[in-house]
């Protein structure tokens, strides 16, 4: 193997390695931290399966983190229901929530499938915030009874970058099936799809739902991480969040999305540790970004790539 | 008086495609005006007509991207009237645009093989692994049509004649028995012109290909074309070979005069 | 429920919803020439706002008015050069993020300048007071608000349909391209109808200040309900924009009346159930 062909094959396992190793290595506060990268890993990922690899922008999937955290923390907490059912139920729930969302949605393109996408959105953090006897509104869920071994740091990061790794090996292998080839294509030229036999709406649709299952499930592991569940994670700026994780990594791309996620929550960290201006960074970056490098992080490391190639050619 | 019902039969199933009183109106406009066309099988068959004469409407029926008011369409034995786009494709219509309608940010391998995998139903899979499905086939279609050694060429990326192939390609990838050509050479310099006329000739002899195409430049039809339908506002003025076409009266009148001088 | 408040709360809508086409009528404008949904609209309203607090209360509300959109309009102006002018040909994700950027940057410098504290002015003394039509007390403010709003609409139709600028700006709402090939310099065009648009958000942001808290945040209230408008009147439609801010001014005064908890939930409903049954809102072009 030549030498960047070696690199390619060593690096997922040296990445897998260097997560399984970090509890140990670095704080427990580094590591509760980092779950919740996971989450939003997952989430940014589900977005960008509707956003860079479907072409369709969905400005409200905050509401569906906040139905998958608010399913799973609802039968936690009021129904008792064992932990195994409440994880694997509630994107299922979500996923649900998005056909029906969905099914309106894909019958609009552009700046107005993200309206309503928006619309839909907030009157599922309405409701989420106002129905205060069903989900206790403005208070929260908190106390919520989890399993016993994810009451501890280690246990629950491992679980939580199990499941998450599962869930984006699984993604990562829609993307690259003939499902997932026919959304590039119906990204590209929706109308053209149509006169090669495909009913680009079907994929539209079952596409929403795999997104709002994966956003669902990454909103419910977040509970685990969090032991609540707030309206917040329901308001339509967590799926702005998201989007911006997406195009800072790169929506053009699988991992995209997962440095975004990685990026954008350490530089949180990081600025908000020095000033109170945080908003005014991010900004200041989502400017120059799209100005300057539309296709994130991934595609001004893949141009440089290219351009070393042709150099050495 | 009239054929034997033997001879009446022969001759349906020889038409592929045929138009009964097809008609559409937008407003107050008649774009299509009762129009009874009929192609037949393994023909190259042309629609001519000035600007407005109502050619992209009667594409855009025949292939269920807008309903007729009234009238009836036929594929090959079957009522296709109403039926919806994606339909009519996997029934064996496809349609090459005029303005470039491809996919411009993937390779053309990769749209190639969406394509074959939308006729062969197989979009649905969602754990296969694409890149090595139908790959051979969709290469043979490049071939066909002359891009085999531009690949993994993203679309957007071709130049102008390489991405009319590409339409001409992706239409093949459905294997369809109708291929629906609107306005295949415009914009090509006469060079290109000519090969796109070789290409179709040649594509329409070796996969047996029924070719129905609307066309501006005149040449190109008498060229190509084994019949020719002449459209005037929506409605049929004329129909036959290149002399009977010629010749008439009323197409000169209405359109070739003005063209030929 | 008695006539009076009925009454009071129509007054109360409508006003309000005179406001929201002050501004919202900027957010067409702009997307109607130059195909540009500017998240940061609100954005201008606010920082007026904020600023028109400032003049109000160490001048009066009078110069605050004449001065404080003029000079934000020139900001906006100034914005449109060096960012906008780069993103017209962008894709709409671009477009709606680089929006979306300067809504936390100019957000931030609001925080920086004016602080977290909620402030509001008081209403200029020729205002103040109501009077009294078929029984009820209409606030002076109320009726300027009505007043200001026609004369708006009245003003920026003419300006459009009767002037010669108007006329380059349809011109250029048309078909850019043809419009510059005639010889009409589109980008000043453009540039120009952005200050208006910022302009009319400004206003809004000014005459508002008697009536809404200026807090950080408004921002995002206004843009959403500027968003929900020009869905329900059509994009670029003075018109639709007029109708559309009367629906949702109207709404929500009598929403409060009615199921005050719900309130915001109705809003959102509005521009869902447009968006379903009748995307093209119901005058002015489509937005695709």
């Amino acid at each position: 193997m030549t030498k960047p062909e070696r690199w390619k094959a060593y690096l997922p396992m040296l990445v897998v390695a260097v997560f399984v190793a970090i509890p140990f290595i670095l704080s427990e506060a580094t590591s509760i931290l980092l779950c919740e990268v996971f989450c939003l890993c997952l989430f940014a990922v589900s977005i960008n399966f509707l956003l860079g690899y479907g072409g369709m922008i969905p400005f409200g999937h905050g509401a569906f983190y906040g139905v998958g955290a608010y399913s799973c923390a609802l039968m936690l907490k009021k129904a008792g229901l064992p932990f195994g059912f409440a994880i694997i139920t509630a994107p299922i729930i979500t996923a649900i929530l998005g056909l029906v969302i969905g099914f309106f949605c894909t019958r609009l393109a552009g700046l107005k499938f993200a309206l309503l996408s928006l619309a839909f959105g907030q009157i599922v953090w309405a409701i989420i915030y106002k129905w205060y006897s069903f989900t206790g509104g403005d208070d929260g869920i908190i106390d919520i009874p989890l399993p016993m071994f994810l009451y501890n740091t280690t246990y629950s990061y491992y679980f939580i970058f199990l499941v998450v790794g599962i869930a984006l090996f699984v993604l990562w292998r829609i993307t690259n099936s003939t499902f997932g080839w026919t959304l590039e294509s119906i990204r590209e030229n929706a109308e053209r799809v149509y006169f090669i036999g495909t009913n680009a709406r079907n994929y539209q649709i079952s596409a929403f739902v795999i997104s709002t299952f994966f956003s669902g499930l990454a909103g419910a592991l977040f509970v685990l991480v969090s032991h609540n569940a707030f309206p917040e994670y329901a308001f339509w700026t967590k799926g702005g969040e998201g989007i911006i994780m997406v195009v800072l990594g790169g929506m053009f791309s699988f991992l995209g999305p997962v440095i975004g996620s990685f990026v954008l929550l350490f530089l949180h960290t990081f600025i908000l540790s020095q000033t109170e201006y945080w908003p005014f960074f991010l900004g200041a970056m989502l400017l120059v970004i799209m100005l300057f490098a539309p296709d994130g992080i991934v595609g001004v490391i893949g141009r440089k790539w290219a351009f070393e190639k042709e150099k050495a050619n | 008086m009239g054929e034997s019902g033997l001879l009446r039969r022969k001759r349906r199933t020889e038409m592929i495609l045929k138009t009964s009183s097809l008609t559409k109106s937008f407003g107050g406009l008649m774009a299509t005006n009762s129009v009874d066309l009929s192609v037949e099988r393994g023909e190259i068959t042309a629609i001519i007509g000035p600007n407005g004469a109502g050619k992209t409407t009667f594409f855009n029926l025949l292939t269920g991207y807008i309903k007729p008011d009234s009238g009836e369409i036929d594929f090959d034995g079957k009522d296709i009237t109403g039926w919806k786009t994606n339909q009519i494709c996997l029934a064996g219509i496809a349609r090459a645009f005029q303005i470039v309608n491809i996919f411009p940010r993937l390779p053309i391998l990769k749209s190639i093989q969406i394509a074959i995998f939308s006729r062969d139903r197989k979009g649905l899979r969602l754990f296969s692994k694409a890149s090595d499905l139908s790959k051979d086939e969709a290469f043979e279609i490049l071939a066909s049509v002359g891009l085999e050694d531009k690949a993994e060429t993203l679309g957007g990326e071709l130049s102008q004649g390489d991405q009319k192939r590409l339409e001409i390609g992706i239409a093949l990838a459905n294997e369809p028995r109708l291929l629906l050509l609107d306005e295949p050479t415009a914009g090509m310099s006469s060079v290109e012109k000519g090969s796109t006329v070789e290409l179709v000739r040649q594509l329409a002899q070796k996969q047996n290909l029924t070719v129905l195409f609307t066309e501006h430049d005149m040449d190109v039809v008498f060229d190509l074309a084994e019949k020719i339908w002449v459209l005037h506002q929506g409605k049929i003025i004329c129909s036959g070979n290149k002399e009977e076409v010629k010749s008439s009266e009323i197409v000169q009148r209405v359109y070739l005069g003005e063209e030929i001088a | 429920m008695s006539t009076t408040i009925l009454l009071q709360q129509l007054v109360s809508g409508i006003s309000l919803g005179m406001l929201l086409f002050i501004v919202s009528s900027g957010l067409s404008l702009v997307f109607g020439v130059t195909r540009i949904i500017n998240f940061a609209h609100g954005s201008f309203y606010m920082v007026a706002a904020f600023f028109a607090w400032t003049v109000a209360n160490s001048l009066n509300y009078w110069v605050a008015l004449i001065f404080v959109p003029l000079v934000v309009a020139m900001a906006g102006g100034v914005i449109e050069m060096v960012l906008f002018r780069r993103i017209y040909r962008a894709e709409h994700l671009v477009q709606l993020l680089l929006t979306y950027a300067l809504v936390f940057i100019i957000g931030d410098i609001t925080k920086v300048i004016w602080g977290l504290l909620p402030k509001s002015t008081s209403t200029p003394e020729i205002l103040s007071g109501g009077i009294m039509v078929l029984g009820v007390v209409i606030p002076k403010y109320r009726i300027f608000l009505f007043v200001l709003g026609i004369g708006i609409m009245i003003g920026v139709s003419s300006f459009l349909g009767k002037t010669r600028i108007g006329s380059y700006i349809r011109a250029a709402s048309e078909d850019a391209e043809m419009a510059g090939a005639l010889g009409i310099k589109v980008p000043r065009v453009f540039t120009l109808v952005f200050m208006i648009g910022v302009w009319l958000a400004a206003v809004g942001g000014v005459v508002s200040t008697p009536i809404i808290t200026i807090i950080l945040g408004v921002d995002m209230d206004i843009i959403i309900q500027c968003f929900i408008v020009v869905i329900i009147g059509g994009m670029g439609s003075m018109r639709g924009a007029f109708l559309g801010a009367l629906c949702i001014g109207i709404l929500d005064a009598f929403g409060y009346l009615v199921l005050p908890r719900f309130v915001i939930v109705f809003i959102y409903a509005l521009m869902a159930v447009v968006l379903i049954v009748r995307p093209r809102g119901f005058l002015g072009k489509s937005a695709e």
